[in-house]
This record gives C-alpha cells, structure tokens and sequence, in this order.
C-alpha cells in the first residue's frame, strides 16, 4: 500500500501554506501565508479563492459534519497569528471574529467529534474551549511555553495537548486527574488521537513519531528521520495515520510500521488531512504547493481470491487456483472493498457494487449518499457503516434488509473490534459505556438482549458457524482478558486466558485462535467449557510465537491456516492441526463409529479430548465412555458407566446435565417427566436440603423422605438439632416418621422407573 | 518571538541546507552561539568571499562581530540588520535573520523557476547587437572557470576526507525506485549464481553416478571373488589325502623318536654310573695290590734281615688268600669291559662308541630291544671268547651278570612304558 502523490506544476500559494481542511463533502480548503483560502477538489484541482484573510493563518479546520445537519457543515475556522480566530462561511463570510483570543499566536485549533465545541492553544499555554459559534467556555488547562497541539479524545471527554517534551490529557471534568507524560526528547511538535481505535500518534523534534494508547503507554517508538516531524494524522477508520516531514511524507500502519515512503520536493509538511474515506490525503507545504496523496495499492486476499486497488479506480482480481486474472473498472475512485466468502464488496465514492466471485461481470449496484467506514460480510448478507445511514444491513442482491439501531449508537465509532457479525447476530459495543454488548438481530434491526461485563470491553467476536444456539461471543476487556459466553439465555462468562494479544474465529469452523505470551493458542473446540471444562487446557494448541510481538493481529483464520500479521508488519502463516475440524463433522452428523477410528488413527489426547467433549454433547454415552477412558479420566469414565444404567431417559439426561454443570435445568428435566424423587434425591446428594424441601412441598410429594433423610444426616453428625425452621416445622406437623413406609415409597418409585424405563427401551 | 517566524525561519533553514536542525525552542532562552553560527553560514552562503572577524570571547568581540556583519550586508546586500535585537539572540533576533535568510530563500525559489526562463532567453540574447557584452561576459566567465576549476579540484583534493560523511549521507537518503534497481540487479546476480551453483550441481551430480557406477563394478567383482573364494574352500585339493597320511605317519615316527632317544639317554646315563663304580673299583683293587706288595716287600725285607722268623705256611696262606682276592676283584671290570669293547673296543674311546650308539636306537622298535640286548649280549659273548682268557675260568659267573643287565633292561623298558602313559606323548 502506498501514496500515490501528485502537485499541481505551478503552486497556488506563494508562501507557506499552513493549514489544509477536507469537508465532509469532500472539499478542501487550504491556508497559507499569502493570506489565502483556496478551495480545491476531491481531484487536487484548484477551483476558487475563498477570500483573503488580513492577518497570517496558522491553522484551519472545518466543522465536522453531523449525521442529519450536513448542511450545517459549512463553515470553518482558521486560527490566526494575532491570538484571534475566526468562523468563515465556504462562501467566504466571516461569522464571527473572535479576537484576542489567545496572547500570541493561537497555533493550534480541534472541533470535537460531535462538533459542538472548539479547542484552541496558543504561544501562551493557554489551552481555552469554545463553543460552536464562537462564544468562550472554559479554560481548560495551562502549560508551560508554547502549546503546539491539542486534539480531542474519542468520545470528545479528554483533551489531549502537548507542553514541550510532554503530552498531557486533561479530562474536561476538572475533578478528574490529568495524565502526563514524557512524550518524546525534544518538543512535541503535533499529536493526533484517533475517534474509532483510541490510539495516540505524536511527532516531535526529536524526529521520530511515536504511537501511544489513551492510557499513555507507548505501543510504537520510530526510529529517528531526518528532519523533525511536522504533521501526523490518522486516518479516520484508524487502520493508518500519514506522517510528514521535510521532504518526506510516510504510511504507517496503526501499529507504526511503515507502509510506504514518499520523498517529495516541497519542503516541510505542516498539516495533513484525510479524507472521510480514509482514501486520500491533502498536505500543506512549506513550498507553498498543496500535495495529494491517494492510497493504491490496496490488498484484501479472502481464501483463494486476491485483490489488489491497482489504481484510484481499478481493482485487479488474482484467482490464484486457476490464475485467472479479471480487472474491474469503476467510474468513481474505489474507497472501500471487502471479499468473504462467495461475494466481493466494493465502495466507490457514489456506489456500493456487489459481485458474486463466481461472475465479475454484472455486480447488484446499490447508490450511495455518505462515505462508508466499515463492511462486514457474513454468509447470507452484509453490514455496513455510513455516514449517512449509519449501520445497515444489505442483503447481496443490494436490498437493504434493516437498520439495527440503539439510542446512543455512534456509527462513527464502529470498527471491526467493537462489532461483531454474523448470519444471525450483531453485537456491538456500547460506547456510551464500554461494559455493555448489546445484541441485535440484523435481519430486524430489534435489539434482541445485553451482554454485561464488568468492566470495559476492547474487543468481540462472534462465531461463525452453527445456528445461533451454539453462537459464542468471545471479548477481550481492558485487562487484555479473554472471555467467552453464549448469546441466547443466561449469560456465562467463562474467563478462557489471560494477556491475549488478538483473537479469531475460525471462518469455517468453531475454533478459536488467539495470540497471548508469545504463544499461538488454538482453542479447537471452545464448547467444551460447556460440556467438562476440566477438559479445556487439554482441548488447546500451542504454538510458539515469541518473535511476534505485541501489537500482532491476526488476519486470517480459515480451516487450518492463521495468517499473522506481526508487530513489524510482515506477514506469516502458521497451521493448525486439521483433525478436530474432521472431527467436529462427524460428530455434528453424530456419526460416531467414524469419530472413534480416526482419533484411533491419531492417537493424539487432544483428539480424544475434543471427542468426548463432543460426545457429551451429542449425548453419546458409549463414545464418551471411550474417549474418557483413552485420557485416562477414570472418575468420569465410571460416571459415564453409571449414567449408561439409569433406567429413563430423563434420569440420564438429568445426570448429563450435571455433568454439564447444569444442576437447575437438569432438575426441570426430572420434574417434567414426573421423577419427583430422583429430583429430591439428586438435591439431597448435595446436601442442598431447603431445595429439596421447596421441590417436595410444591410437588406435594415426598416431603416425610426429604425428613427421613434430614434426620438420618443430623444423626450422622452427631444428633444436632434441627437448624432449618422449615423443616423443623414440617416435622413438628408430620410428627413421628414411619420409616418402613418411606422405605416402601421408595422402593415403589424405583420399580416404577424400571418398568418405565424397560418399556421405553423397548418401544 | 513569533511562533509564525520561528516557524517560517526553520523551514526556510531547512530548505537552504542548514547542517543543524533548529528547533522552535532554541530561541526561547538567548542563545549568541546559534545566532553567531547562523549568521556567519547565511553570510557564506550570500557571498563566500564575505570578510568577517568571528570572534565572540568578549562582550566587545561580540558587538565588534554584529556590527561587522551587519555593515558587509548593508554593503553588499542592502539588508539594515537591528544589531540590538541580534545581540538579544531570542526571538526577535530571528526575525532579523529571517531578513538575510528569506532574501536567499527567495533566490534559492527563483533559481528553481530559472532553468525555464532561461531556455526561452538565451536564444534571444545571441546575436550580433551583443558581442559587445558578450565579451564581457565571456571574460568574467572565463575568470570564474579558474575559480571554479581551482575550487572543485581543492575539493576533490579533500574528497577522501569526507568521504566517510558522504557515504553515511548516501546510505542514509535512498529512495524506492534505486533500491528497486539494486535489487533487481541483485536478483539477476543470485539468479546467474544459482544457475552456476545449477551447473555445478549437475557436474557433482554426474560425478556422483560415475562413481556410483564405479562403486557397483567394484562390488560386482568383489563378489565374484568372493564366490570364487568360497568355490575354491570347499573344494578338496588332490594331494590332501597323501599329506594327510604323511602327516599321521610323521608324528608317528617323531614319537618314537623321541621315545628312543629318552631310552638311549636313560641307558647312557646307567653306563655312566656303572663306569664310575668301575673305576672306584679298580682303584681300590690297585690300592690293595700296592699295600700288599708293599707288606710282602717289607715282610721280604724283615726276613733278608732276618728279624723274623719266615713262617712258610702263613706266607703261602697269605700268598693264596690275595691271589683269590685278585682274582675277584679283577673278574668284574673284566666284565664291565667286555662289554664295553662289545659296543666300541676300548675305554678310551668312549665317546665315539656313545656317538655311535645314539645312531642305533633310531631305527629300532621298543619291541625289538630286548632282542638287540640279546644279539649283542651274545657278540658279547663271542668277542669275550675272543678276549682275555685270564677271564675264562669265571664264566658262569659272567653269564649271571648278564641275566643281571637284562633284567635292569627289562625294569627300565617298564619305567618308559609309565612315563610316556604320564606324559600323553
């Protein structure tokens, strides 16, 4: 991936030109010391002078456009070298004026998110917020010596500036502490934080440009360039940020890793912007010239199709199993594409065109209003994220299926980490508090139930295959812990690992591939926290993959291969064993004699493992019975015996409900089929006397059994009195226990579930 | 102490190539070295030839310096610095600086534009209206080509010493499209070396399969061999059989030969001990007949003196009974030496007729000895006969001896027949 930059011939400013703005709608204005503001096109061609200011410029900044108030958008603000700011209409009116704002130059200017307030800083170390049109709100904070930049946070809360050598968030709320930090070894020239992955990129005179989280901590460190660095900026999706200094201008990946280096003539890059598209950048220039740079060179590979964005508007497909080669035209530049599957998906500036992979000729064309930040494939339809519509599902014959909504959704906001996809299911981070997952149905729209984690969630992921009874969402918290619990009934957080770099679901299957320690983990079959979590560490893979790094990311996770991107940006493969897969299918066409041979064939514990997972539950007795056995697992290789003898049906999927931890749903079994007893029975095992009690007297049923048994326990234990006033009570009512009638109660009962049993067995 | 100039004199510092990177912070304190060193690289860089006194220990040198500086550039270039604001060294002396640098910036821009300009001017400028000026201009050029030869050839002179510097600078500042180059050029090296390392391969690989060839003739013919060899092993040789019996008839004969050899010593070494008692013998008898001849002399004497009376019949007695004495003491060795004349003559020549006599047992049978004992106790006989006959009166008693040796003979036959059962000849 790399810039591809070009210049007009002939500079349209004669000096130095400061400050550069995209619109929403794709206009830019520059700034420059000539006192000019240019209007130029998404194309870089220069279309009119906006008018001429009467003092030096420093900066320039559009007002961020607002879903639903586009129109609103029109108006910018430059920052000027008198201490003044103004608001001037694209129409060249100034609004308002406002002057003296700052003492010295006010160097730097940032909108929130939302558009609603205005930070300046200046030579002073005054750091002030305005609001929209103009009017002083607060000072914010106050620094020693020049502040050079300020910006906003994701959820337009904090501020972040720089004061010298530091950087320094401050939160809006003046109760809360501010965080400060030695950013880098000479002055902090700019910094900018990105809305959508909260990641921080400064550039200082120390000629290097580092990346940092919201916390401060620094994830990336560059080695020092020439010349200091001038101007960064993320792109708006935050998948790169652009990096300029003298006669340089870098692509570097979120990560920090450089994509690509330009070397053009024209001095200092003082201020790059992107486009809402993430597709094209426009840099101010010491030499007066006004430099565009538009990504080429794309790459998205999905199983055996590659794609590669030759130019702005061409897109050249590589079928690399038959080395086919196909080349898609579009009419508008190509900001956006995605392939899983059987479809490709491609975002030009105006249309949404969706191809079957199986024919390039004729896409399903949907037209489009707004720029596009996110698509996410799943195997019957897609979602994407505008700026117009904000999220919306499309099925791939381009008929939009719903809108999935909540109040205090940001579209904006949405990236592949906080959403997660799939045929039935769409769960999505609530940023208005980062604890909640809420679960939509995406075929409605309708918000179908929450997810609730203690504390902050960075990331999720949903599983790919299966219906969505079997759906597990996986989500790593702040603390880079990895949690897994199923979507439909009572959520069950299980904790999987600790320190976990970056997870995958497996495209076509349902293991689970995640980064952690310098280890590859693959979690074959991740249910078995439901079936005999005790089974877990023996279910996993470990690779070793010490040379990774922590800001890896896993790319690709299809069948038997993991595709890596590492901390430096290569890319590396790793493969997984392809057994459990195999196993997996034939235990989900409950196929077991096939199972048992090839575990056999294997030979390998973690084979077994996943078997007898499986087996469970598939509610097959005598290949878990097997598996067990063939892992050593004695106590539950008896259990599996003994639950093999019960006589009912219900009586064995109660004890394999236990097994499964699942002693409430395994009681509801035993009541439904009308085995009171065995109910009370399976309580009073456990000691759990007052459940037993409770069943008994809403059955009516055996309650002198749950006191005959009480008794003979409190003997046991040394003839103590009774300390459960409830039974106490039912004692004193029931009086003396005629312990030969429980006995023949009992009796009853067990010759009634044989007979029952022996005459389902036979039917 | 705008943050703008700052700004703009940074970037144009950068743009003419200062060495140093200034940062917008320098001049937030006074700093007189940077403005200094600033100054004196804005002045070379307007006119190299710029004369200025850079010393600044002292308070005076400092302003001795600023004013120096800034009449040479209101000289030459017409820019009124403000010595105050420079001597200040904060932000405001960039603002002068800024003067001096933005009028070389402006040239550097202009320089930039110029290669255009002058494309469309120079034609227009040859002609003949000009030759005046051309002159000129052609002179002072030509002047400047000296300067310029000079100063380039001074500066290849000092070419080695930076020569480290320019090659870091180089490896520093590369861009895309040359490292591409390389690499291809790289690519197309390896590639050669990988199709030479190919042929190299192929040749080792031929070698290989000769030698393998080689290796499996060798072995083929090693296997020949062997089979050849172990053919040949099992076969008989024809004069085996004959070797074979040769053999068991040669040990045969080397045992008795060793048997007869024992025989001939053991008997050797009877003979030895019998010629020794002998000999003691025949010494004791010459003792006696020395004493008695000596007791019959003095007897002799006593009666030629006539001091005793000579008793005749004592005499005669004594006379008879050493005769008979003689006689049997002679009688033995007599014997003794029959036998050994029967063997080899006399005694002295003893150890021929040993020689001799080690010959003989060679070629006999053990059964055959007693015989051969017979047969030459019989020559014995003969040869007695034919010996002394002071001897023959005593030949009964000689015929005893003889049983006498034959039955040691036998004795001894015994005690061989044991010995060489003991030691499993």
């Amino acid at each position: 991936m790399k810039f591809k930059v070009t210049q007009l011939p002939a500079n349209k400013h004669a000096e130095v030109v400061t400050g550069v703005s995209w619109s929403a709608g794709n206009d830019l204005l520059s700034v420059a010391d000539d006192k000019k503001v240019w209007l130029w096109n998404v194309e870089g061609e220069p279309q009119a002078q906006v008018i001429e200011t009467d003092t030096f410029c420093t900066e320039l900044r559009w007002i961020p456009s607002i879903q639903g108030r586009a129109k609103d958008a029109d108006v910018f603000v430059v920052g000027c070298t008198d201490g003044s700011f103004k608001l001037i209409s694209k129409t060249g009116r100034v609004e308002k004026a406002v002057p003296s704002a700052h003492s010295g130059a006010v160097t730097s200017l940032a909108w929130s998110h939302d558009g609603s307030s205005l930070a300046t800083c200046g030579e002073d170390g005054h750091v002030k917020s305005w609001s929209r049109n103009g009017f002083f709100r607060a000072n914010l904070a106050q620094a020693e010596g020049t502040v050079h930049t300020v910006c906003w946070s994701a959820e337009s809360e904090q501020i972040l500036f720089s004061s010298g050598k530091h950087l320094v968030i401050s939160p809006l709320q003046p109760s809360s502490k501010q965080v400060m930090w030695k950013a880098h070894d000479a002055p902090v020239l700019k910094a900018d934080w990105n809305k959508v992955n909260n990641l921080i990129v400064s550039g200082g005179e120390d000629c290097k440009y580092r990346v940092w989280d919201a916390y401060g901590r620094q994830l990336y460190s560059s080695s020092p360039a020439e010349y200091s660095i001038s101007a960064v900026a993320w792109a708006p999706n935050g998948r790169h940020f652009a990096v300029g200094s003298f006669n340089m201008l870098r692509l570097c990946d979120k990560t920090g890793w450089s994509h690509s280096r330009d070397q053009p003539e024209c001095g200092s890059l003082f201020d790059i912007a992107w486009t809402a598209d993430s597709t094209q950048i426009a840099a101010a220039t010491g030499s007066g010239a006004v430099i565009f740079g538009q990504l080429v060179q794309r790459e998205v590979s999905c199983a055996h199709l590659e794609l590669r964005q030759e130019e702005a508007h061409t897109l050249s497909v590589v079928n690399v199993l038959d080395e086919t080669h196909e080349d898609l035209q579009f009419k508008e530049r190509v900001t956006e594409m995605s392939v899983s599957g059987g479809h490709l998906v491609v975002v030009t500036a105006t249309q949404v065109c969706i191809y079957s992979t199986t024919n390039w000729n004729t896409p399903h064309i949907v037209e489009l209003r707004g720029t596009v930040s996110l698509i996410l494939q799943a195997k019957r339809h897609f979602a994407m994220v505008d700026t117009i519509n904000g999220l919306q599902v499309l099925n791939f014959d381009g008929r939009m299926l719903s809108q999935p909504k909540f109040s205090a959704m940001r579209p904006d906001a949405l990236s592949s980490f906080n959403v997660a996809y799939s045929d039935d299911l769409l769960a999505i981070i609530d940023v208005a508090d980062q604890k909640t997952i809420r679960l939509l149905d995406p075929l409605t729209g309708k918000q179908v139930g929450t997810l609730q984690h203690s504390i902050e969630v960075e990331h999720i992921a949903l599983s790919q295959v299966g219906d969505i009874s079997r759906r597990r969402l996986v989500l790593v918290d702040k603390n880079r812990d990895l949690h897994i619990t199923p979507v439909q009934g009572t959520q069950e957080m299980y904790k999987l690992h600790i320190m976990v770099d970056t997870i995958r679901w497996n495209d076509s299957n349902n293991s689970l591939a995640a980064v952690a320690d310098g280890m590859l983990l693959v979690w074959f079959y991740p249910e078995v926290i439901y079936m005999d979590r005790d089974l877990l560490p023996s279910t996993i893979s470990k690779q070793p993959a010490f040379e990774w790094g922590k800001t890896v990311e896993i790319i690709e996770f299809r069948d038997t291969r993991v595709q890596v991107r590492r901390s430096d940006g290569a890319i590396v493969s790793a493969s997984v064993s392809p057994y459990p897969t195999i196993l997996e299918k034939f235990c989900t066409a409950a196929q077991w004699e096939p199972a048992l041979r090839l575990c056999r064939y294997v030979k390998s514990p973690q084979l077994w493992a996943c078997l007898a997972a499986m087996a469970v539950a598939g509610k097959e007795l005598h290949t878990a019975e097997v598996a067990y056995a063939a892992i050593d697992q004695v106590d539950k290789l008896l259990y599996m015996c003994h639950i093999k003898e019960l006589p009912t049906i219900e009586a064995r999927e109660a004890e394999l409900l236990l097994f499964r931890r699942r002693q409430a749903e395994a009681v509801q079994v035993l009541v439904q089929g009308g085995w009171v007893y065995r109910a009370i029975k399976l309580f009073i095992r456990v000691f759990q006397w007052e459940k037993a009690f409770e069943l008994a007297r809403t059955q009516q049923q055996h309650i002198d059994t749950v006191l005959y048994y009480r008794q003979k326990h409190l003997a046991q234990l040394g003839n103590r009195e009774e300390t459960i006033p409830k039974l106490a009570q039912a004692a004193q009512q029931i009086g003396q226990l005629n312990e030969a009638a429980i006995r023949a109660k009992i009796d009853a009962e067990k010759a009634r579930e044989r007979e029952r049993g022996g005459a389902r067995a036979a039917s | 102490m705008s943050y703008r100039e700052l700004r703009n004199f940074k970037e144009i510092m950068a743009t003419l190539g200062y060495p140093r990177l200034i940062s917008i912070e320098n001049f937030k304190v006074p700093n007189f070295d940077l403005v200094k060193e600033v100054l004196l690289w804005l002045c070379k860089r307007y006119d190299k030839n710029m004369e200025i006194l850079d010393e600044t220990r002292t308070v005076q040198d400092r302003v001795v310096f600023l004013k120096s500086v800034a009449e040479e550039l209101l000289v030459k270039a017409r820019i009124k610095l403000n010595l105050k604001n420079l001597y200040a060294s904060n932000g405001f002396a960039v603002r002068e600086l800024l003067k001096l640098a933005s009028l070389l910036h402006e040239a550097h821009r202009n320089a930039k534009a110029d290669p255009d300009d002058t494309d469309d001017t120079t034609p227009a400028d040859i002609g003949p209206g000009h030759k005046f000026a051309d002159l000129k201009l052609t002179r002072s050029l030509s002047s400047d080509i000296t300067k310029y030869g000079a100063h380039l050839d001074k500066l290849l002179g000092s070419h080695s010493d930076t020569k480290e510097a320019a090659a870091r600078a180089l490896g520093k500042n590369f861009d895309i499209d040359t490292l591409q180059k390389h690499l291809h050029r790289e690519v197309e090296a390896i590639r050669e070396q990988a199709e030479q390392m190919d042929a190299t391969l192929q040749n080792v690989e031929q070698d290989k399969s000769n030698l393998e060839a080689k290796i499996e003739k060798k072995k083929t013919e090693l296997e020949r061999s062997e089979k050849r060899f172990q053919s040949l092993q099992t076969v008989r040789p024809a004069f085996m059989d004959e070797y074979e019996r040769l053999e068991a008839e040669l040990s045969a004969q080397y045992s008795l030969y060793v048997q007869s050899w024992r025989n001939l010593s053991y008997l050797e070494n009877e003979l030895d001990v019998i010629n020794a008692l002998e000999q003691e013998k025949i010494a004791e008898n010459d003792r006696q007949l020395k004493h008695m001849q000596k007791r019959l002399r003095e007897e002799e004497l006593r009666i030629l003196r006539g001091q005793a009376k000579v008793d005749e019949k004592a005499l005669d007695d004594a006379l008879l009974e050493s005769n008979m004495a003689g006689a049997r003491a002679i009688k033995r060795p007599g014997a003794a030496n029959s036998r050994r004349d029967g063997r080899g003559g006399s005694a002295g020549d003893f150890d021929g007729s040993d020689l001799q006599g080690g010959a003989m047992p060679m070629r006999e049978d053990s059964g055959d000895e007693g015989e051969e004992e017979e047969e030459s106790g019989e020559e014995d006989e003969e040869e007695d006969s034919d010996g002394q006959g002071a001897f023959n009166q005593d030949e009964g008693e000689e015929d005893d001896d003889l049983d006498d040796l034959e039955a040691s003979d036998d004795e001894l036959e015994d005690g061989e027949e044991d010995d060489i059962d003991d030691g499993n000849f």
